[in-house]
């Protein structure tokens, strides 16, 4: 499979997770975490050069994607982004955050899934 | 033999059981690899390309810890540990740091490491290379007595003139495939079906009815007026023979040699790569 | 798994580290630190004697869990970030596996650091203890084996954790770099806390926990706390070493 493709089907994966977290309330922390560990995982076993930068990337685009679409159609995005002036700085720096450490997670779950597979040769 | 990256290291690795295959068996002696790795380890001496010793170390403290993990216990493995570094040349540097030897002398150590507890088999992945030519004949000499003391040595190379000086039988690998395996006379036609070119300067009917009489011979063709192409199928050298009979016959032999490939030749035709 | 085998690398890796300035020192610095806290115990004692509001006389082992609580897991990283990708690094791993089992190499590795850790955490041990004689104190032989007790399976999930990061990396720079990546996930993971289940994914959660009954003057009332969190901690230690030996099955070297 094409890099490109796997790339691709990584913040699927991620966005569908994230929704589907969504959809059963679980919290962001504990979802995005997950999330980002299947990603991680999935993206260490399919592909076979750079993983890991492949991982980050994938996990940060379906994370900033995701929160891109939380604040633009939901509720409380919504009111975020019309009322909260001040808050608003606050919840950027929020998910610029959460974004980095769970690629980071994904990252490590790459690692871990890549070198396990044994295909570091 | 084969070229960069033909498949040579991993038919090492996958003996050795450094890696493991993929698909297909491995037999070394008739055990399987798969489910007698530990007894197969125990006949096997291996000498891995590159790599590295622990350079705070002296050459004594890598044999006897390599002992100790063959089995040996204490007493055995220093009584083993100072003949093997005798016999590879390295008695006077055994209490020297592994990390100021020469690329030579840290392969000798590897044969010597390898050799402990007596393998049947010594494996060896391009043991001559990076060396100077002394330090190549050194471990080729090292080589031939280990195989003199009955050690089956499997060696992979692309240094055709090791590998002639070295081997009685080749395989040789070509994009992980084994294209050719035989011995070298074989593969160098020397063996059965050879072809030998006579020139004779008053070469006659009576010589070629001589030699076509003989045993070894299958066909002679005239090639020109005075060249003679004879097919023979012999396992010794009947050149001699040849000469013999010829002179015996009158003849004035000015050209006598065998049209066998050089082991480049082979290794070429084998692979169907063009020289 | 053969034990012969083991025991063989555990003997050289213990000889080769009594030999080596890089334990030496930093096995020296984690004594030193711990000799410095317990030292200054008694200043630390009356700053925040509300943390050790049901201690009786000055809490050495505490100090001393404290110290190997919040540095411990830095020390066992610098050990033992490189102990299987060193090998792996310069190619010496294929002469040893070349002659004994994967699963004999991993855990004579595995053994070994485990026992360097013993052997420092018992300094420190001992160190509380003549502390405690030359303070008037009186000796609380079960406090420092829990303290014992506690840090050493506390650090030994570390131990396991880095080994496994080791087993994976090609070299000793991914290692090390792979190493902190997981060391701070689990600070991030434990530090969720409240009612998050990330916190129980990390090992610092169960020893935190466990540093109740070294402040309990009556250790019996959280007994059942304390060896529920060193079970956690063992399952942790085995989890990531068979982790470790799954993974160096299936490495090609």
């Amino acid at each position: 499979m094409k890099t490109r493709n796997i790339l691709l089907i990584g913040v699927g994966i991620g966005l569908g997770l994230f929704g589907l977290f969504e959809f059963f309330s679980v919290s962001f922390t504990e979802g995005g975490i997950l999330g980002a560990i299947l990603i991680g995982l999935f993206i260490g076993k399919t592909i076979d050069k750079h993983p890991l930068r492949y991982a980050f990337f994938s996990v940060c685009v379906s994370h900033l994607l995701a929160f891109t679409l939380l604040f633009l159609f939901t509720e409380d995005g919504k009111l975020v982004l019309q009322e909260g002036d001040i808050l608003l700085p606050f919840f950027l720096g929020y998910v610029l955050l959460r974004t980095l450490i769970n690629s980071i997670i994904g990252t490590f779950g790459a690692f871990v899934s890549f070198n396990i597979l044994n295909k570091q040769s | 033999m084969g070229q960069n990256g033909a498949g040579k290291t991993t038919t090492i690795k996958l003996l050795s059981g450094l890696s493991s295959p993929t698909q297909g068996q491995i037999f070394v002696e008739g055990l399987d690899m798969a489910s007698e790795s530990e007894k197969i380890k125990e006949l096997l001496g291996l000498v891995p390309q590159d790599s590295g010793f622990y350079a705070e170390r002296t050459a004594l403290s890598h044999m006897l810890y390599y002992g100790r993990l063959k089995g040996l216990n204490k007493k055995a493995s220093r009584k083993q540990a100072q003949l093997l570094l005798s016999r590879v040349g390295l008695a006077t540097e055994r209490l020297k740091k592994v990390g100021s030897f020469s690329h030579g002398m840290k392969t000798r150590l590897g044969i010597a490491q390898a050799l402990l507890n007596e393998p049947k088999i010594l494996i060896l992945d391009e043991p001559t290379n990076g060396l100077d030519p002394l330090g190549a004949r050194q471990i080729r000499q090292i080589l031939k007595e280990c195989g003199n003391k009955g050690i089956t040595i499997f060696l992979s190379s692309h240094k055709l003139l090791e590998v002639q000086e070295s081997c009685t039988h080749i395989g040789i690998l070509d994009k992980g495939k084994l294209v050719a395996e035989s011995t070298i006379e074989k593969l160098r036609h020397l063996e059965a079906g050879g072809l030998i070119t006579v020139g004779v300067y008053n070469l006659s009917s009576e010589i070629i009815s001589l030699i076509e009489a003989q045993k070894f011979v299958i066909k002679t063709e005239l090639k020109a007026r005075d060249l003679l192409e004879i097919s023979v199928n012999s396992r010794k050298d009947v050149k001699p023979e040849i000469n013999r009979l010829i002179v015996e016959c009158g003849g004035r032999v000015f050209k006598l040699m065998e049209n066998s490939l050089s082991l480049e030749e082979a290794y070429f035709e084998a692979t169907g790569l063009k020289q | 798994m053969n034990f012969l085998e083991i025991r063989t690398i555990l003997e050289d890796e213990l000889f080769q580290s009594s030999k080596s300035r890089y334990s030496w020192f930093f096995g020296g610095i984690f004594i030193f630190l711990s000799l410095i806290a317990i030292k200054y115990g008694t200043k630390i004692y009356t700053l925040y004697s509300f943390f050790f509001l049901k201690f009786e006389g000055v809490p050495y082992s505490l100090i001393s869990y404290l110290l190997v609580l919040a540095l411990g897991p830095f020390f066992v990283l610098i050990i033992a970030f490189d102990s299987i990708s060193s090998e792996i690094e310069t190619g010496s791993i294929r002469y040893i596996i070349s002659k004994v089992q994967r699963s004999s190499f991993i855990l004579g590795k595995g053994v070994s650091l485990f026992l360097g850790f013993t052997i420092v955490l018992s300094g420190i041990a001992f160190i509380c203890l003549i502390y405690q004689y030359f303070a008037d104190n009186a000796i609380q032989f079960e406090k420092i084996f829990f303290f014992w007790l506690g840090s050493l399976f506390y650090l030994g999930s570390f131990i396991s954790i880095f080994l496994f990061i080791s087993t994976l990396s090609a070299n000793n720079k991914i290692s090390f770099v792979m190493s902190l990546v997981f060391l701070g996930i689990l600070i991030y993971f434990y530090l969720q806390g409240g009612e998050s289940l990330l916190k129980y994914l990390s090992p610092y959660s169960y020893g935190i926990d466990n540093l109740k009954i070294l402040k309990e003057s009556q250790i019996k009332t959280e007994f059942t706390g304390f060896f529920k969190n060193l079970f956690f901690l063992f399952l942790y230690t085995l989890s990531f070493l068979s982790l470790s030996l799954f993974a160096m099955k299936r490495r090609d070297l």
